[in-house]
């Protein structure tokens, strides 16, 4: 064996030299896109904007509980439910920028782990001493656990309202509540204050430089949150079977169609630059690529990508609003949809990240 | 020097063209499945090895249910109570009902254990010295935010790991550590060995064909499949493994997949099934010299995917912790813990020798946990150890890890 496999190396290295290796070496090349100005105008045409949206919308959020609390009638819960999906919806939008103190904070995980655990919620409203930066307690917080908390906590509305009555649940909520806001007001103040210099300034290119982890941080999500999260894990793609009550917001059951679409918007905007905040357009991934390529020769790896998001939407369009009725009722769709969505992964993991010679930095867990 | 020696004579070898000696002895034929008979009768049986795979997976199971106490966990690795008394500790009743046990098998090769039990001692020690840690350590603290020299909980992606204050998971050092030393010890060490396989009356009763008292094989060709049975015991159809290769346990069956799976070893797989199937025909065929020759070769193939593992999750950990995923890398470094763990049991198919000390083993793992452990472990110290487990090995360190 040993000796088999030193032949085979010797064979590999030999055929090594004899055939120079004469692949196009542009990759490692220090090329001549100004990534310090597009790190600036991420900061301040998406990230800091977004982030601003995010807290505002999470500030209404907290009112509208005590609003609630003081009235706890029925056009009281349907205004917090709103509010709730207000600042949930842009939550869309700043879900990817994992960076800084996003992730020291591990954001992500305290505000959108899905499915939320049911039981753990229940235990927790009873519990004197919960500390919810155990990472058994990150399905048992954020969005996912106000859905529960909102639609799913009793049989109707009435029942749902009446559950307010009783201290622990109405407390456990506030904490929730508050708890989303302030973490969304701490990446916040950071970025609109030392961190966005300490962001635009680390603009090189190794593996902690801040368009690379950025970069990465867009992937991650892709792959992760958006492609197998919102779609994958409960159309069953990785189990072979489909499970309906792993959706994003399974209790108010009819906004994961509008959730994930927001989630797509808010991926293509970043990718092309087009700023939906200021309205403006800048250096992007897209114009990142597109001068790369020209500058090659390449088939326009733009092109595929845009087209193949265009499949993505085509195959989202027709979904019901509640992904979960959807699965329940024809789950093929879904799947459909994760293909094309996968199939992205290959160009953004693949092609992207070479084109800009940037590496991947997290690797596939092996599941076990 | 000797290596490079050999390596000439390969190479000579096979610019002559003699490079197929795995050609099948015209003797005999060799079974497209693991599938033995006599007199229409299946010679077949390893049930004993499918019970310790399935006491294992329950033992590693109960590790995750916080609710059971250390009497019990204990129970499940020995299969009896502390003071020796028959136990229930299983949620399978044929298990309880059984007369095997997992410790009683760690650690108790007959060529290196037989006269080494003060080692074997220490072994089975260890494995219930992490069990009681588990108890002592881990469950205590389950609710708290671990930290350098804390144990408790850990976020690896959005799921908990649980963690002692070096952390490291006692559940990952158990699973993983007893695939060398219960899984590939009693295969390569024991039931593959001559001192086994050839012991008292076996080679005249083999050649007589004179069966062991009732049963329809004798105990060569069970010794044998005794081994097979601790790769393959928990396949859904055992006389046709592949097919389900890595889903049927935890164990060494998983990880022969994993390896598999991996361009630079694939092919590891299908040659460990067939030196099981050759080797098993060659004994009804009694031609021990060609018997060997596939102990031999399945000592080579599962010392690797023991050692690639080890590598890999060295490698893997290195990478997470380099990019400030600590969760990640802790959980990919206590599986390599169990993986360099099993190391002493690996076995140099020329020498008939331990690939590793227990010297060399315990250094590493004295370099891995030193200080606060995997929270300070240094890439340096990953990539020293890997690179002294691949250099006993044919693969590269960068072949290993991916």
């Amino acid at each position: 064996m040993k000796n088999t496999v030193h032949i085979v190396i010797c064979l590999l290295v030999s055929v090594l030299i004899i055939s120079s290796c004469d692949r196009t070496s542009s990759n490692d090349d220090i090329d001549n896109f100004d990534r310090a100005a597009m790190l600036q105008f991420w900061a301040t045409d998406f990230i800091i904007p977004a982030f601003e949206d995010y807290r505002n919308k999470t500030a209404s959020l907290v009112s509208n509980y005590e609003n609630f609390l003081n009235t706890k009638d029925e056009a009281s819960l349907a205004a917090l439910r709103k509010a709730w999906l207000t600042a949930y919806k842009a939550w869309q939008a700043v879900a990817f920028y994992e960076i800084g103190k996003a992730e020291e904070l591990g954001l992500r995980n305290k505000t959108n782990i899905f499915p939320t655990s049911v039981i753990e919620i229940e235990a927790n409203m009873n519990s004197a001493d919960v500390n919810l930066d155990l990472p058994s307690n990150f399905d048992a917080q954020g969005f996912p656990a106000l859905d529960y908390l909102l639609y799913g906590a009793a049989s109707d509305d009435q029942a749902i309202i009446d559950r307010f009555s009783d201290e622990n649940f109405s407390s456990y909520a506030n904490i929730l509540i508050s708890r989303i806001h302030q973490l969304a007001n701490l990446v916040y103040e950071d970025w609109n204050g030392p961190f966005m210099s300490t962001f635009i300034t680390n603009d090189g290119s190794s593996g902690t430089a801040s368009t690379d982890k950025l970069v990465n941080d867009f992937l991650f999500y892709y792959e992760r949150f958006f492609r197998a999260g919102k779609v994958g894990i409960p159309a069953g793609i990785f189990s072979g079977t489909s499970s309906s009550g792993k959706v994003e917001a399974p209790f108010s059951s009819t906004h994961t169609k509008e959730l994930f679409l927001d989630a797509f918007q808010n991926l293509a905007n970043f990718y092309a630059g087009n700023s939906p905040y200021t309205n403006n357009s800048g250096p992007s991934l897209k114009s990142y690529i597109i001068e790369i390529t020209s500058q090659n020769d390449f088939e326009s790896l733009d092109q595929k990508i845009v087209d193949q998001w265009a499949m993505v939407s085509a195959e989202v369009a027709p979904l019901n609003p509640s992904f979960k009725f959807q699965i329940e009722e024809d789950n093929s769709p879904l799947l459909k949809a994760y293909d094309e969505i996968q199939k992205g992964v290959i160009l953004l993991k693949v092609d992207m990240m070479q084109l800009l010679n940037i590496r991947v930095d997290y690797v596939d867990a092996d599941g076990d | 020097m000797l290596k490079y020696q050999i390596l000439f004579i390969v190479l000579v070898s096979i610019a002559f063209g003699a490079c197929d000696g795995t050609e099948p002895n015209a003797m005999f034929d060799i079974p497209s499945s693991y599938s033995f008979e006599r007199n229409g009768e299946s010679t077949v049986n390893y049930s004993g090895q499918t019970d310790r795979i399935l006491m294992g997976e329950e033992l590693i199971q109960a590790m995750q249910d916080f609710s059971l106490d250390e009497a019990t966990l204990k129970e499940m690795f020995a299969n009896e109570t502390t003071s020796g008394e028959d136990a229930n500790p299983f949620s399978n009743e044929s298990l309880n009902a059984s007369t095997k046990s997992i410790k009683s098998k760690v650690a108790s090769s007959s060529d290196f254990f037989s006269s080494n039990t003060v080692e074997s001692a220490s072994i089975k020690d260890d494995f219930e010295s992490w069990i009681s840690a588990h108890i002592s350590e881990i469950i205590p603290n389950q609710n708290m935010v671990a930290s350098a020299g804390q144990a408790g909980q850990i976020a690896d992606g959005s799921t908990p790991r649980y963690i002692n204050a070096k952390g490291l998971e006692y559940n990952q050092a158990i699973n993983k550590g007893l695939i060398g030393a219960l899984m590939v010890d009693q295969m390569i060490n024991n039931y593959l060995s001559t001192s086994v396989l050839d012991a008292g009356t076996n080679i005249e009763d083999n050649d007589e064909g004179i069966l062991a008292t009732d049963k329809p094989y004798t105990n060569m060709e069970h010794k044998w499949d005794e081994a097979y049975g601790y790769l393959f015991g928990a396949s859904e159809v055992g006389v046709d493994p592949m097919s389900t290769l890595g889903s049927d346990d935890n164990f060494l069956n998983k990880y022969l997949a994993r390896v598999d799976s991996d361009e630079d070893f694939s092919g590891i797989a299908m040659d460990i099934y067939n030196a099981f199937k050759h080797g098993r025909a060659a004994i009804v065929a009694r031609d021990y010299v060609t018997r060997d020759e596939q102990a031999a070769i399945l000592r080579d193939r599962i010392s690797t995917v023991v050692a690639v593992r080890a590598v890999y999750y060295l490698q893997q950990g290195k990478v997470a912790l380099e990019t400030g995923d600590l969760g990640g890398g802790f959980h990919d470094l206590s599986e390599g813990f169990g993986f360099i763990y099993s190391l002493r049991f690996l076995r140099n198919t020329n020498e008939n020798m331990a690939l590793f000390t227990r010297s060399e083993v315990d250094s590493f793992i004295s370099d891995l946990m030193a200080g606060h452990g995997f929270w300070e472990v240094t890439s340096t110290t990953l990539d020293s150890i890997s690179e002294a487990i691949a250099s006993q090995f044919s693969f590269t360190i960068s072949q290993a890890a991916s």
